[in-house]
């Protein structure tokens, strides 16, 4: 591509050639002719972009608010020199440069090898791509300028953050709510030994127990006790209206930092956890637990994105069959703008279900980008007071979290139902 | 060397890279059709003649060897006359145009007269080169034009003179050993100007002869000349019996010649226009265009074919008589083919130079009727035959077409950029297209931007604005305190539906939220404000 600089020269030279002709004035026209010349000599030296990159990350996932190291190894393959070469690592704009720069201006000779190194902080949680890395190289003049890239893409996940909720007043009916993995004193599929009993048609070889057969001659198979853990269910709401707020502060951003920490929290107590997300369609990962279960979790959370306008009654339907017997429901939801919030708590509740709503208070999330009119948000409170307190009347357990409060201290404030 | 498989070509299209490199061909591809298409116009080779630079029997080259051989420099315009403008000694230099193959190209241009705007130039040559053309004969340039259907008539008309545009036959001096194709143009003395100048030989030195001797001036004295001596006059001189032809008539043969118009070719001292040349009396112009003689009665009848006698060769000169030998000359024969080689080099012609005859043309004086223009054009008078070292004869080859590859589309071009910067209003548009240029490069042309990171995240948000008026209503806040009195006394929505009024304000017991669920009118914001306040109080009693 020609630079200004370049297509003034090339019109100056053109118009002075002739204007030198119809003046017939030679050194105008030598003028001209050398200032052409100049140009397609230039043009004939250009640098080159053939060179190789190699990027290296600190780390392929972290979680939000995390710093990235990241580090470019660029050389030049080739013979010739490149002139002047600009390098730039395209990093996403949701990334915010720390120290160091993600640009440099070089000159590589051949074979020679440079390095750009710089720091990345992570506010925001998602799936992102560092690259590819955009290249620009001129010649000596600032002539001609060509622009290319390199395809080399680093990807990497940024966790919603992990807060520490140990001592949050979390609280479950189930007797494992408390205690992670333990074994029940019922039978059941499991690892450790429970009882004797007869052999009934149906039970597997395998749990035959060939020693009191050969004792009593009557066929005995051993009976475990059954691991029996906590499944742990967690609604987020990813619905469109959840996004209210700043990109950094909203019911979602929130929501998605309790669900990990809620996750984390029962899974570290080798609970099963389960999560739904539900925005234009649900997305439901199974009960498990272990550091598989987690990272699918904080992967899973670290892609919402606000969209669609799923009821919840849609949500608490669809999983009736999953829900454990008993099992505590988290639902992290605003609670704005869907007319079955009630009717489905009331049925989790009516089947026995321990549920506990984090809702992040959406007006006031609101608020820290509108100027809401005093009197429509105190009126807008009222009519969300009327909400929890209606939630709370059908025996959830209702947490209305403000945007300046701490997960850890908004869980404290259970104190509804 | 791998072999890329059907599916990453499939691949490779597919891509944004693909995609443009697919775009940028097929844009190129176009480019190059409509490129070839204007070009072919211009390539494609056609029947190349009356050039000076060809070989053939229908080329000048035995005139041009001729003045080379004279020492005078022989040069060509391919691109426009408006060059003509730059040659520093039109007194030393022969324009000669013979034959007018193609027409100008153009722009529109304002006219001083009452037309305003000139859309259509006249036929040949554009007016800036007619001015050219007439501005180098003003400053002692001599011109030598040769057509007969071509496009010479709007230098013509500059001069005074139209061509008639129809063949000529003249029953009288058509060449029965050729046929009637061939036309003698006899010249008894070519240097009678007009009826009462007499003979003007002195006019051309290679014949002028003040004492009448018999010899000509810049020869006085002189037996036996050499060729220095001779100078541009030595095609006169018989060195066999060394003799000095100073004959002022010509006989001119002809070929397909046509005619000026009877009207437009008279004698006019005024103009310094000289008739020199005539046809017969016998002579008619096939003014029917029918390709046959048609004689009529004095030409009148409807049909019938002009006669004569019609100019065919017409001199111009600055001076009165072409007596200053300085001054610039204009010579115009209706014929394109006079120099030609088959006619002019009647012994080249004989010596098979140029191909198998079935007739040879028989010896004539087309030769020495050239040359001695040319003398007369470039020798000095300074009583030696001496010429400038600056003489030159330039040969028109801009409304030829060129033998070489792409020679007519380098013409072109070449026309184009001569043109652009001689014609005013050209000169004017591309004034105008530069200083555009100019104004786009420094608008439009932007150098590629700096890269730089930007975070930017935190300066959009979402909120929902529209339902704030709304929920400052009176209705509203009453259906939410309505609500939080349902809800405060475990009520389904059934059960409060039925309540009846007294029950109702019992449940509240506060006269101010009675009267604000009761009493529907306009409240004020502060009594708003009041009652919200009451409302949020409201049930923690």
């Amino acid at each position: 591509m020609w630079t200004r600089k370049a297509s003034i020269l090339g019109a100056g030279g053109v118009s002075l050639v002739l204007v030198g002709m119809m003046m017939s004035n030679f050194q105008m026209m030598v003028f001209g002719v050398a200032f052409v010349a100049f140009l397609a000599v230039n043009s004939w030296i250009t640098g080159h972009g053939d060179i190789q990159v190699v990027r290296t990350l600190s780390a392929d996932n972290l979680y939000k608010g995390d710093d990235l190291y990241v580090e470019l190894e660029i050389t030049n393959p080739s013979w010739r020199r490149t002139q002047q070469l600009e390098i730039y690592d395209n990093v996403p704009h949701e990334m915010k440069l720390r120290s160091g720069l993600n640009y440099m201006r070089v000159n590589l000779g051949p074979g020679e090898t440079t390095r750009v190194r710089y720091v990345l902080r992570c506010p925001l949680r998602g799936h992102y791509s560092i690259g590819p890395i955009s290249i620009r190289y001129r010649d000596s003049f600032n002539l001609f300028s060509q622009e290319m890239y390199v395809d080399h893409r680093s990807d990497l996940i940024v966790f919603p953050q992990v807060r520490e909720i140990e001592e949050a007043m979390v609280r479950s009916r189930t007797p494992k709510m408390y205690t992670g993995a333990t074994t029940l004193r019922t039978p059941g599929p499991g690892t450790e030994f429970f009882s004797l009993r007869e052999y009934v048609p149906g039970d597997p070889f395998k749990i035959i127990n060939w020693k009191a057969f050969a004792r009593t001659g009557q066929l005995i198979v051993n009976e475990k006790c059954r691991d029996a853990v906590t499944d742990v269910f967690i609604l987020v709401d990813s619905r469109d209206i959840s996004r209210i707020g700043t990109v950094l502060k909203n019911p979602l951003e929130v929501g998605t930092v309790a669900a990990a920490s809620l996750a984390s929290y029962f899974i570290k107590r080798r609970d099963s956890v389960a999560l739904a997300v539900y925005d234009e369609r649900l997305s439901f990962l199974s009960p498990d637990t272990g550091d598989k279960q987690y990272f699918k979790i904080l992967s899973s959370l670290a892609g919402v994105a606000p969209k669609g306008a799923m009821p919840l009654q849609a949500v608490t339907n669809a999983l009736s069959s999953r829900f454990s017997r008993g099992s505590p429901v988290f639902i992290i939801s605003a609670l704005e703008g869907d007319g079955t919030t009630i009717p489905a708590i009331r049925d989790l509740a009516g089947r026995g279900h321990e549920v506990i709503i984090l809702s992040p208070s959406s007006v006031d999330f609101e608020r820290l980008v509108s100027r809401i009119p005093r009197t429509s948000y105190e009126v807008l409170k009222l009519e969300r007071q009327n909400r929890l307190t209606a939630l709370a009347g059908f025996g959830a357990r209702v947490i209305d979290w403000m945007p300046d409060v701490e997960l850890s201290q908004a869980l404290l404030q259970v104190k509804m139902g | 060397m791998a072999v890329p498989s059907l599916s990453g070509v499939g691949n490779w299209l597919r891509s944004p890279s693909g995609k443009r490199m697919v775009a940028l061909s097929l844009f190129y591809l176009t480019l190059g059709l409509l490129f070839s298409t204007v070009a072919g116009t211009y390539i494609t080779r056609s029947e190349v003649h009356q050039s000076a630079y060809g070989e053939d029997w229908n080329d000048m080259s035995a005139f041009r060897a001729d003045i080379k051989n004279q020492g005078i420099t022989t040069t060509s315009i391919v691109s426009s006359p408006l060059l003509l403008e730059e040659i520093q000694s039109p007194r030393d230099t022969v324009f000669v145009v013979s034959g007018i193959e193609r027409d100008t190209i153009s722009l529109p241009r304002f006219s001083a007269d009452s037309s305003v705007i000139q859309l259509v130039e006249g036929l040949g040559y554009s007016t800036s080169e007619i001015d050219a053309i007439s501005n180098f004969v003003e400053r002692g340039g001599t011109i030598v034009v040769l057509d007969d259907f071509g496009y010479a008539q709007g230098l013509a008309d500059e001069f005074g003179l139209g061509f008639s545009g129809h063949q000529l036959y003249d029953t009288q001096t058509w060449d029965p050993d050729l046929d009637f194709n061939y036309v003698w143009l006899n010249i008894t003395n070519g240097f009678n100007y007009s009826t009462s100048s007499g003979s003007r030989t002195n006019t051309n030195p290679c014949i002028a002869d003040e004492d009448s001797d018999g010899t000509p001036d810049f020869l006085e004295g002189i037996v036996v000349p050499t060729t220095e001596e001779l100078g541009l006059c030595s095609h006169r001189w018989d060195s066999i019996s060394a003799t000095y032809n100073m004959d002022p008539g010509y006989d001119l043969l002809l070929n397909q010649p046509s005619a000026f118009d009877k009207g437009e070719a008279g004698e006019n001292s005024d103009d310094n226009l000289y008739p020199i040349g005539f046809s017969t009396q016998d002579a008619y112009l096939d003014t029917n265009n029918d390709g046959k003689l048609t004689v009529g009665f004095s030409g009148t009848d409807a049909g019938s074919d002009e006669q004569g006698p019609f100019a065919m060769y017409v001199k111009y000169c600055r001076s009165r008589n072409c007596d200053n030998p300085d001054s610039g000359r204009a010579y115009f024969v209706t014929d394109g083919s006079l120099l030609v080689n088959s006619i002019y080099d009647t012994e080249g012609v004989e010596s098979g130079a140029y191909g198998e005859f079935n007739k040879t043309p028989d010896i004539n004086d087309n030769r020495r009727w050239a040359l001695d223009l040319i003398a007369e054009a470039l020798m000095s008078n300074d009583g030696n035959a001496s010429i400038s070292s600056d003489a030159q004869v330039i040969f028109d080859e801009s409304r030829h077409q060129q033998p070489s590859f792409m020679g007519d589309t380098y013409n072109l071009l070449y026309y184009i950029l001569i043109y652009f910067t001689n014609d005013w209003m050209a000169m004017l548009l591309m004034f105008l297209g530069l200083f555009v240029l100019f104004e786009f490069i420094i608008i439009k042309k932007l150098d590629p931007e700096p890269w730089r990171h930007v975070f930017s995240i935190i300066y959009y948000g979402y909120g929902d604005s529209r339902r704030y008026e709304y929920y400052g209503r009176a209705n509203k806040i009453k259906q939410i305190l309505l609500t939080r009195v349902r809800n405060v006394n475990s009520l389904t929505r059934e059960e409060f539906d039925a309540l009846p009024a007294r029950d109702l304000q019992k449940m509240v017991d506060d006269p101010v939220l009675i009267k604000f669920i009761f009493e529907d009118r306009r409240y004020s914001m502060e009594e708003m404000i009041a009652v919200i306040k009451r409302i949020k109080t409201w049930g923690r009693r």
